[in-house]
């Protein structure tokens, strides 16, 4: 156990670029939005559902980890842990939207007669978004907390018997909160992003956020493997075995994301209903209809059949590049989710595609992907990349090495 | 009786013998050989020099094949034998076309996957040389059996069976045609 | 250390084998189920009462030909009823088998492979069971060729693609092919090892009919693991995709309580809760009559009960959201029908009952004492299956009872030939089922061998799922090994 499992002195000169990059971003973003309040409070939501979405993918996936054991778990854990504990910063990242409520959403500015604002009376409120939204947060941070306090007190454990009852904590922590943990992101979803366009829904808004939150970060957590992975200490523990499972989980959430988008157009275009069907409008009008046709072939076809070849799993480079592709594809699927949603300098219409992309869609997500990656390092270094003492560990770095 | 026989097979006691065996076999630069035991074994196939099965390739032009079939179909049908106005729908409603199409993709893999597999295999074959050799019943039951053909360049008789009985068996039988 | 490490282990992810056994054992104690001369007593009668029960189908499937299918309770506006809901019910239990088959093969499960041949025969039987509802709903079936297949006919017409009803006969059709396919191929080897063991003539004829000459060649074995993989990769998209399609049947309609988009992952997770809670009705006796403990611990069980809890929480999830985007929809369509589902209506106790069997009873899950108990765990899935079927009747009939003209709306109940319909085949799949134990190997043979510690090779195990997933990369040099190679 006296293996030295601390993350590598280097991460700091990308934690000061990463700062650079994202101050910049944040001082410009700043600018930009001084001239057009909405557009860079919709491109600052853009970057914090995109990144938030790292953290909060990375609270479920530590606790699906628990749940279903396996190699690759032990060996991402850190990694995901520390997006985890990012929390506190993209509790940070909300304020602008909380403070910024009435300039975002276009439910501050609906008529009283208007059939949401009578069916849903004070939810539909700024003080309750915001209420809800403490909530929401307040929750997430019992999970963070108590998940990274065991797995700290875990490396502490004196002999691998009390570190499995840490490890029995968690895992037992994790099957009951798994459900809170779903069900606050389908109210918090629909709260910041959904409602966008008060007067649109579909059920399964949720578990569209829920599947692509895990994408994201899985992808992301490749990106770090394939980095710590080239170095000590973390060379000695990352194996083939390992890509290619963490391959496949992207490849079944790849798929499931797709299930879960047809379903929706699916039924929604077959239904054809007033309540629903404007939303698919919007998005078939050209422009918009090029960005969802890029998302079928690049956010499903694409990744399946190259993610369908196992020698590309196990290969870290390919890996990595395919990670690195479906993340960016992430956030122009955040944008289509996003950007069309109904504006309030529109009156509740929404834009065409290019009057409604702006340079501050891409501003946003550098300006929040930067102070997010710098405070991810920091986490990141704060312990070592791996569980020291589970009592897996050993059995985990084994099953990598072979094919 | 040389001309008669099939091969020359082995039995052994375990997996582990078995594979040894097939390693030495390979080694000593017997080609035609084969090995048989109640379950599957990952290490046989390197060392019998098994290559890999075309199969898979096999499986994704049948998926391929089925899709076509589900695209061509329905469209021949909704768009070019019978447009029908259903619902104010347009006659090539790609989106409601796709559950077919899926169905008709899996449906050709699945079978491309188990005939393919069947037919590579050359089964049902109800006769087979091997089942000449009473013992080799338990080959589905515990014991693991090691088989030399008699169509095998190297193959001789007496030099053969001195291998297969250098190899540390339970027994060597003769196998006949 | 290493062992105080094995020993954490062993508590965490117990063996799936109990009990010494070798391969020899193996073999004879599942093979003798079959082989054996004397059937158990219990056998007759399980067999003698489902068959007779089976009859019921027989009676109701000539009175519905003779008469057509106003002897059924269906009326406007409910005009699916029985028939839809015994077919979902029906289809659903089958996706436990195909869920334990392959995407618990592809997830590297070792639990799967005790209770993977009697789930997916479960699977066949419950697809048998599901399809014949549609069918006779047509009432005259044997016209239902031309509605239902594209091929071209005397009239020129041809099914419409656009409808879901259509989507079904695609996905259930390939879904009770490639199921059948699967099970058949998973059955080869053991059918090969009842031959080569049958004493009996009549029995050596047919096993050695069914295994198609299989002799465990090594070449054999490698296209077989493939064949195998690749089944698995193709079912589990494409059991996800049959519910979805049932749950389309609902969802592309306008009807408020059907038109959700949860409904597809919201129907699969059903499917497999429900499919789950039949395998736990089946396999708890069958242990126990067969003596099979060691085959299907009690690990097993421990199993089974977690994947219906997850599954029956995220039914449950369904069921929250249909309720809160009702509500927060404004729309007064969606209001109506929750309030009319949960309170207001006229079968509000049947969701107030549901909630009950499947939200409710699972709760008890989360805690040790229900969970390794096979009692409890038997009657919690009865209690679901229960529970599964009344969600069924509460999306269909709340949802159709009150549609949106109130002059219309009328109240339905079953007749006794609903009732003598369902219950009938409830007798005909156990009567199935009850063959299948008598004649087929229950469990899959020679998937347990490689769990045993005979089964490796110079400290590799021959682990079966394992070798699966990695089947594609058992061979990647065509030169001989040489000696150094050989030795590592």
């Amino acid at each position: 156990m006296a293996e030295n499992y601390n993350a590598p002195a280097e991460l700091n000169k990308f934690r000061t670029i990463a700062l650079g990059v994202g101050g910049i971003g944040l001082i410009v973003w700043a600018a930009g939005t001084y001239f057009h309040l909405e557009q860079g409070l919709r491109s600052w939501l853009l970057g914090f559902i995109f990144w938030g979405g790292i953290t909060i993918g990375g609270i479920g996936v530590t606790m699906l980890q628990y749940l279903t054991g396996g190699a690759w778990g032990v060996v991402i854990r850190r990694i995901v842990e520390a997006a985890s504990r990012v929390l506190p910063l993209v509790f940070l990242m909300w304020l602008p939207l909380a403070f910024g409520i009435t300039h975002l959403y276009e439910w501050t500015h609906l008529p009283p007669d208007d059939f949401t604002v009578i069916g849903r009376g004070a939810y539909q409120t700024p003080m309750w978004w915001v209420i809800r939204g403490l909530i929401y947060f307040a929750l997430f941070g019992v999970m963070v907390y108590l998940l990274n306090t065991w797995s700290a007190n875990q490396d502490k454990s004196a002999d691998h018997e009390e570190a499995a009852r840490w490890l029995g904590k968690a895992t037992a922590f994790s099957g009951p909160t798994m459900v809170i943990y779903v069900l606050v992101i389908s109210f918090a979803t629909v709260d910041w992003v959904m409602s966008l366009d008060p007067h649109w829904f579909s059920t399964i808004w949720g578990l569209l956020f829920v599947v692509g939150w895990a994408l994201s970060t899985f992808c992301f957590s490749v990106l770090m493997l394939a980095w710590l992975g080239d170095r000590a200490p973390f060379n000695r523990v990352l194996g083939k075995r390992h890509l290619h499972d963490i391959g496949k989980l992207i490849l079944a959430l790849v798929m499931v994301w797709a299930y879960f988008n047809f379903s929706q157009l699916l039924i929604i275009y077959s239904g054809n209903i007033p309540e629903e069907t404007g939303w698919y409008l919007t998005r078939m009008t050209p422009g918009w209809f090029w960005i969802g046709m890029i998302l079928i072939l690049f956010h499903f076809a694409f990744p399946f059949l190259f993610l369908l070849k196992q020698d590309w799993k196990k290969n870290i480079r390919m890996l990595s590049s395919i990670a690195i592709f479906i993340l960016l594809i992430r956030l122009v699927d955040m944008f289509f989710l996003i950007s069309p949603m109904p504006r309030i300098a529109e009156h509740g219409g929404s834009l065409v595609l290019s009057q409604s992309f702006s340079w501050l869609d891409i501003v946003g997500p550098i300006a929040v992907g930067g102070i997010w990656l710098w405070y991810f390092f920091g986490q990141l270094m704060k312990r070592p990349l791996v569980p020291v003492m589970d009592p897996f560990l050993e059995k985990a770095i084994e099953h990598g090495q072979g094919h | 009786m040389d001309k008669k026989l099939y091969g020359l097979m082995a039995e052994f006691d375990s997996a582990t013998e078995l594979v040894d065996a097939a390693r030495a076999t390979r080694d000593a630069g017997y080609r035609k050989t084969d090995a048989f035991s109640p379950f599957p074994i990952h290490d046989i196939d390197e060392a019998l020099g098994i290559k890999r099965s075309i199969l898979p390739v096999l499986v994704f032009f049948g998926g391929i094949t089925g899709l076509l079939l589900g695209i061509s179909l329905q469209v021949f049908v909704h768009y070019i034998d019978y447009p029908l106005n259903i619902g104010g729908r347009p006659y090539l409603s790609w989106i409601s076309f796709v559950p077919p199409a899926y169905e008709l993709t899996i449906l050709l893999a699945g079978f491309t996957a188990v005939f393919g597999m069947l037919f590579l295999n050359g089964l049902p074959r109800p006769y087979h040389p091997v089942f000449n050799v009473p013992r080799f019943a338990l080959a589905t039951r515990e014991k693991f059996f090691l088989l030399i053909e008699s169509a095998d360049e190297i193959y001789d008789y007496d030099d053969t069976k001195g291998f297969l009985e250098g190899l540390k068996p339970q027994e060597v039988f003769d196998v006949e045609e | 250390m290493a062992k105080d490490l094995k020993q954490i282990h062993e508590k965490i992810y117990p063996p799936m084998v109990e009990g010494e056994h070798t391969l020899a054992t193996v073999s004879d104690k599942i093979g003798d189920v079959t082989l054996k001369k004397k059937t158990p007593w219990h056998w007759f009668v399980g067999f003698g009462i489902s068959f007779m029960v089976a009859q019921l189908l027989l009676f109701s499937v000539v009175t519905l030909l003779a008469k057509g299918i106003g002897i059924w309770g269906n009326n406007q506006p409910v005009g699916w009823a029985f028939d839809i809901i015994n077919f979902v019910w029906w289809i659903g239990i089958g996706h436990a088998g195909t869920l334990i088959s392959a995407i618990l093969l592809l997830l590297n499960q070792k639990w799967r492979t005790s209770i993977n041949r009697f789930a997916e025969a479960m699977t066949l039987f419950a697809v048998a069971c599901a399809a014949m509802f549609p069918l006779l709903h047509t009432g005259r079936p044997w016209l239902a060729a031309y509605w239902l297949f594209p091929y071209p006919n005397t009239m020129g017409i041809w099914p419409q693609f656009r409808s879901p009803l259509i989507w079904d006969v695609f996905a259930v059709s390939t879904y009770a092919t490639i199921s059948l396919l699967f099970w058949y191929v998973g059955l080869i080897p053991d059918l090969a090892t009842l031959r080569d063991r049958a004493k009996n003539k009549v029995f050596k004829f047919f096993y050695a009919a069914l295994s198609w000459g299989w002799r465990g060649s090594a070449r054999h074995w490698h296209r077989y693991e493939i064949a195998y993989l690749l089944l698995a990769g193709i079912s589990t998209p494409l059991v996800l995709s049959v519910h979805s399609i049932v749950s389309f049947d609902f969802s592309v309609s306008q009807v408020p309580g059907w038109h959700a988009t949860i409904f597809p992952p919201y129907f699969v997770a059903g499917a497999i809760f429900a499919g789950f809670a039949m395998v736990l009705i089946l396999c708890i006796p069958l242990r126990v009559w067969y003596n099979m403990k060691d085959f299907i611990t009690d690990t097993h069980l421990v199993y089974m009960g977690k994947v219906m809890l997850a599954t029956g929480l995220i039914v449950v999830y369904g069921y929250a959201m249909e309720a809160y985007f009702g509500w927060y929809s404004s729309s007064q369509y969606e209001v109506f029908m929750v309030k009319n589902r949960i309170w207001e209506g006229p079968y509000w106790w049947s969701y107030w009952l549901l909630i009950i069997c499947n939200g409710l009873s699972i709760q008890l899950l989360w805690f040790k004492r229900f969970r390794e108990s096979p009692f409890w765990l038997f009657m919690i899935s009865i209690v679901v299956s229960i529970g599964m079927w009344l969600e069924r009747f509460v999306i269909i009939v709340t949802s159709l009872n009150r549609d949106f003209l109130p002059s219309s709306w009328a109240m339905y109940s079953p007749t006794m030939f609903d009732w003598s319909m369902f219950v009938g085949t409830i007798g005909f799949f156990f009567t199935l089922l009850y063959l299948f134990v008598r004649f087929l190997p229950v469990i899959s043979i020679f998937e347990v061998r490689t769990l045993l510690p005979e089964a490796n090779v110079h400290g590799h195990q021959q682990d079966f799922e394992e070798n699966v997933l990695e089947v594609e990369y058992t061979y990647e040099r065509t030169d001989p090994p040489n000696k150094e190679d050989a030795e590592s």
